[in-house]
C-alpha cells in the first residue's frame, strides 16, 4: 500500500521567521541612504 | 544628523502598523492563500480579486527587480566595473536568468539559499547593532531638525511626506505574509499574531540601526550608497566594511531568490487554485516548477530592471497602496455585514483603526511620482482589458461565489 504523504504546515515560529526574512530586504541597508538625501536636500 | 529622522521612521512605522492590524484582522477570517486579492474577492466579488490578484504579482516583480538592482549597487559600490551599463546590465539579466533556471528544478534550492540569507542577514545587523554602540558619539545627533525642513512648514512637511513615503517601503513587505495561508498551521490564529509580531521586531532592529548609524558617522551619512558599512568602516576598520558588504550581498540575494520564486508562484496559484487566470498560465513542468509562471515574470523584471531603485521603491508603495486601501474598505464591510466571523483576533475599537489606515494609505498618494501613476493605470487598464477575452464561458460557469464558501462547499 501506498502511503500519502501529508504535507507539514508552518507553524508560527515558521511564518514569524519568513515575514521578518521578507521584510528586512534590500530596504533594510539602503533606505536610510534615501531617506536621509530626501530629508536633508 | 537630525534626531528628528528617528521620529519619521517611528511615525512610520506606527502608521503602517495600523494598516498591518488590519491585514490581521483580515487574516484571521479567511484560510484560503492569496491575501489582499482574497480579501478583495470575498468583500467585492470577481473583478477585485482578479485585478488585485494581478497587481500583486507586478508588485511582486517591481520587488523583486527592486532586490537585484539593489544588489547590482552594491557591486558597483566597489567594483568599478559595474559603472559600465554593459557590465551592470548582463549581470542583471545574468542573475535573473539564472535564478529561473534553479526556479525549473523546483523548490529543493529555494529553503537552502533563504535559511542562509536569513542568517547573514541577522548576524550583520546584531553585529552592527552591538560593535556600533561602542563607537557611538551624541554630538554627532546634533541638529535636531535638518536645514531644508526648518526653513518653513511647507518644506517641512514636503520633505517629511517624502521620507515617510520611503520608510514606508520597508514595511511594505508585511502585506506578503498571509500569502500562503493555507501552507500554514492554524492561519487565521497564527498569522495575525505573526504580523504584529514581525513589525514589532523589525521596529526595533530599524530603529536601532538608525539610532547607531546616526550616532557613527553624523552628518557624513548622506555621503555613502551603505551608510551602516562606511559607519563600521570609520569606526572599526575596513576588514568590517567587507564583512558588512558580504552580509548585504548575501541578503539581498536571498532575498531576490525568494520573490524569484514566489512572484511565480503567486500568478500559477492565480490560475489553479482560484480560476481568475486561464489554466496555461498555471502550467507546470515534471519538477512541479510553474514553468509559465516564471517566463511571465522573467518577461516583466527584465523590462523594468533598466529602471533606478528610487522609481521601483516608488512602484512598491503605490502598488501597496493599491492592495492597501481595498482591504481596508473590506475590514469595514465584513464589521458592518458580520460576513465570515474573525477567528483568534478581531480589530479591537470598531471602525477607527480602519478610517485611520485608510486617512494614512490616502496620504501617499501625495507622494506618487507621475511615472508610477502611469505605470499603474497601464497595468490596471491591460489588466482589466484582459479580463474580457480571458476565458468568459469558464468563469461564468465557476460563477461568482466567493473562494471562501466555494471551498466550505467542498468540504
Amino acid at each position: 500500500m501506498v502511503k500519502k504523504t501529508v504535507p507539514k504546515k508552518l507553524t508560527f515560529m515558521s511564518i514569524y521567521f519568513l515575514g521578518i526574512n521578507g521584510v528586512i530586504g534590500s530596504g533594510d541597508f539602503y533606505f536610510r541612504n534615501l531617506f536621509i538625501k530626501i530629508w536633508i536636500y | 544628523m537630525d534626531l528628528l529622522s528617528v521620529v519619521v521612521l517611528l511615525s512610520a512605522t506606527l502608521t503602517v502598523g495600523l494598516i498591518a492590524l488590519c491585514y490581521a484582522d483580515l487574516a484571521s477570517h479567511f484560510t484560503g492563500s492569496g491575501a489582499a486579492w482574497l480579501y478583495s474577492y470575498n468583500a467585492f466579488g470577481r473583478f477585485a480579486g482578479y485585478e488585485l490578484g494581478v497587481f500583486t504579482w507586478f508588485l511582486g516583480c517591481c520587488t523583486y527587480d527592486a532586490e537585484v538592482v539593489a544588489f547590482l549597487t552594491t557591486l558597483k559600490s566597489f567594483i568599478p566595473a559595474f559603472n559600465q551599463s554593459s557590465v551592470y546590465f548582463a549581470v542583471g539579466i545574468g542573475l535573473v536568468l539564472l535564478f529561473s533556471i534553479i526556479n525549473f528544478f523546483g523548490r529543493a534550492l529555494v529553503k537552502i539559499i533563504d535559511n542562509t540569507s536569513y542568517i547573514a542577514k541577522l548576524s550583520t545587523i546584531i553585529l552592527f547593532i552591538i560593535v556600533g554602540m561602542i563607537f557611538m558619539h551624541i554630538a554627532n545627533f546634533h541638529p535636531i531638525l535638518p536645514a531644508a525642513a526648518a526653513k518653513d512648514v511647507g518644506p517641512f512637511f514636503h520633505h517629511f511626506g517624502a521620507a515617510f513615503s520611503v520608510v514606508f517601503y520597508l514595511f511594505s513587505v508585511f502585506s506578503f505574509i498571509p500569502i500562503a495561508a493555507s501552507k500554514m498551521k492554524d492561519p487565521a490564529k497564527n498569522i495575525p499574531i505573526a504580523v504584529v509580531a514581525v513589525m514589532v521586531m523589525v521596529t526595533i532592529l530599524y530603529t536601532l540601526m538608525v539610532l547607531i548609524a546616526i550616532g557613527i558617522l553624523g552628518h557624513k551619512m548622506s555621503w555613502y550608497t551603505i551608510p551602516i558599512a562606511n559607519a563600521f568602516k570609520s569606526a572599526v576598520g575596513e576588514w568590517s566594511y567587507v564583512i558588512i558588504i558580504i552580509g548585504v550581498l548575501l541578503s539581498i540575494f536571498g532575498v531576490a531568490f525568494t520573490f524569484s520564486f514566489n512572484t511565480p508562484a503567486l500568478i500559477a496559484s492565480l490560475a489553479l487554485e482560484h480560476q481568475l487566470l486561464p489554466n496555461w498560465v498555471g502550467k507546470k513542468n515534471k519538477f512541479d516548477a510553474p514553468w509559465v509562471g516564471i517566463i511571465l515574470t522573467d518577461a516583466v523584471t527584465l523590462l523594468l530592471i533598466t529602471q533606478s531603485y528610487l522609481f521601483l521603491v516608488g512602484c512598491i508603495v503605490l502598488g501597496s497602496f493599491v492592495q492597501y486601501a481595498p482591504s481596508i474598505f473590506a475590514v469595514i464591510k465584513f464589521k458592518h455585514t458580520g460576513q465570515y466571523p474573525n477567528h483568534g483576533f478581531k480589530l479591537p475599537g470598531g471602525y477607527t483603526i480602519p478610517i485611520l489606515a485608510l486617512l494614512v494609505a490616502c496620504y501617499l498618494i501625495f507622494n506618487f511620482t507621475w511615472e508610477t501613476i502611469l505605470l499603474s493605470i497601464v497595468v490596471a487598464a491591460v489588466t482589466a482589458v484582459l479580463y474580457l477575452f480571458l476565458g468568459k464561458k469558464r468563469l461564468a460557469k465557476i460563477g461568482e461565489i466567493p473562494t471562501e464558501v466555494r471551498r466550505k462547499r467542498i468540504i
